[in-house]
């Protein structure tokens, strides 16, 4: 059983009292924790702020070097560069083997007496040859061979060309398409 | 007081801490990065070192426009090498317009048989400089005639005109 022995007035006082106390201590305990966190967080962020001026330098450092190794070399393939696209834009295949391959697939009875061969880009020729057939039948197969072969295409013959059987002076134009050696 | 001073500095360390923390891995990955080119670049610098050689090749392959004697004098050395007849006309230099090279034009004339006459226009082509044949016209023309009481019927000749071209350095 509760009795108050003590005034209702102190009894209030005291109480407030208490609880001014009690918040005090409450303070001092959390005020003593948040210390004591503050004091653990140091190590941390000493090693973080360490750790970050450190990687800035780093930073730093690498990218002075990417700039100093890559100018010399940029500068040299740029000039190396220039030359190339230049040799190889105004480089056209050789004509010559088109003259070999036509005088390699001339048959039995077909004298060639010229070639007139001009480069039309970096993989194209037009080429126009004249000569002598013995007969008909040779001029044709002579025509047959060259449209069968894969170097050439667009071979021509003056349909004037055919009218003799025997002895025709002829001419002939085609298309040469052999690649860059 | 105390605890609010407490609390302040608590804060301001535990934030600036994260962000530090956040900035470092952040700089950290710049690194990684960064040194990962750098290796590139190494790399690179090594390729580039070891084809010094061939780059420094490139320019032999131009005729020099103001000493161009060279690449005539070889060009016309063809003829005796090959048993032929050369010749070496219209030599004249021009501006192309593709690069910032100008291009040397020159019509050259080779007679003879006609391997003579094929093999010195394949050393035209194979000249160590940047020479393109933009045209080739080659006729038989009439061999010599067969000496008295000769049965051996002379060797046809040929004559071949060729139009070419061939980068210039200034």
């Amino acid at each position: 059983m509760y009795h108050a022995l003590l005034p209702p007035k102190t009894v209030k006082i005291l109480k407030n009292e208490y609880h001014v106390r009690f918040f005090i201590v409450f303070v001092f305990f959390v005020s003593l924790a948040v210390l004591i966190a503050t004091v653990f967080l140091l190590p941390s962020y000493a090693v973080s702020s360490l750790g970050e001026r450190s990687a800035v330098s780093d930073a730093q450092s690498a990218k002075n070097g990417i700039a100093t190794d890559t100018a010399s070399i940029t500068s040299g393939l740029s000039a190396a560069g220039d030359l190339v696209t230049a040799l190889s834009s105004a480089m056209l295949p050789p004509l010559s083997p088109v003259v070999l391959r036509i005088a390699a697939l001339r048959p039995e009875g077909i004298t060639i007496s010229s070639f007139n061969v001009s480069s039309n880009g970096p993989d194209s020729m037009a080429v126009s040859i004249q000569g002598l057939a013995d007969t008909r039948s040779d001029l044709v197969t002579f025509k047959n061979i060259l449209e069968g072969d894969q170097d050439f295409s667009g071979v021509t013959v003056p349909i004037s060309d055919l009218a003799s059987a025997m002895h025709i002076q002829f001419s002939m134009s085609m298309t040469a398409t052999m690649k860059k050696q | 007081m105390t605890l609010l001073l407490a609390c302040g500095a608590y804060t301001f360390m535990y934030r600036d801490t994260v962000t530090k923390a956040q900035e470092e891995a952040l700089v950290k990955s710049e690194v990684l990065a960064a040194s990962e080119q750098v290796t590139e670049a190494k790399n690179m610098e090594i390729m580039y070192q070891s084809t010094t050689d061939d780059r420094g090749l490139l320019p032999s392959f131009f005729v020099s426009s103001d000493d161009a004697v060279p690449f005539i004098d070889a060009v016309e050395a063809i003829g005796p090498a090959t048993g032929s007849t050369l010749s070496l006309s219209s030599l004249s230099d021009s501006a192309d317009g593709g690069s910032s090279h100008s291009i040397v034009t020159a019509a050259i004339t080779v007679s003879g048989t006609w391997p003579n006459v094929m093999r010195a226009i394949g050393m035209v082509e194979n000249l160590p400089y940047a020479i393109s044949i933009k045209d080739l016209y080659m006729s038989e023309s009439q061999g010599s005639p067969a000496k008295p009481g000769s049965t051996i019927k002379p060797a046809p000749r040929w004559t071949a005109s060729l139009d070419i071209s061939v980068l210039s350095s200034s």
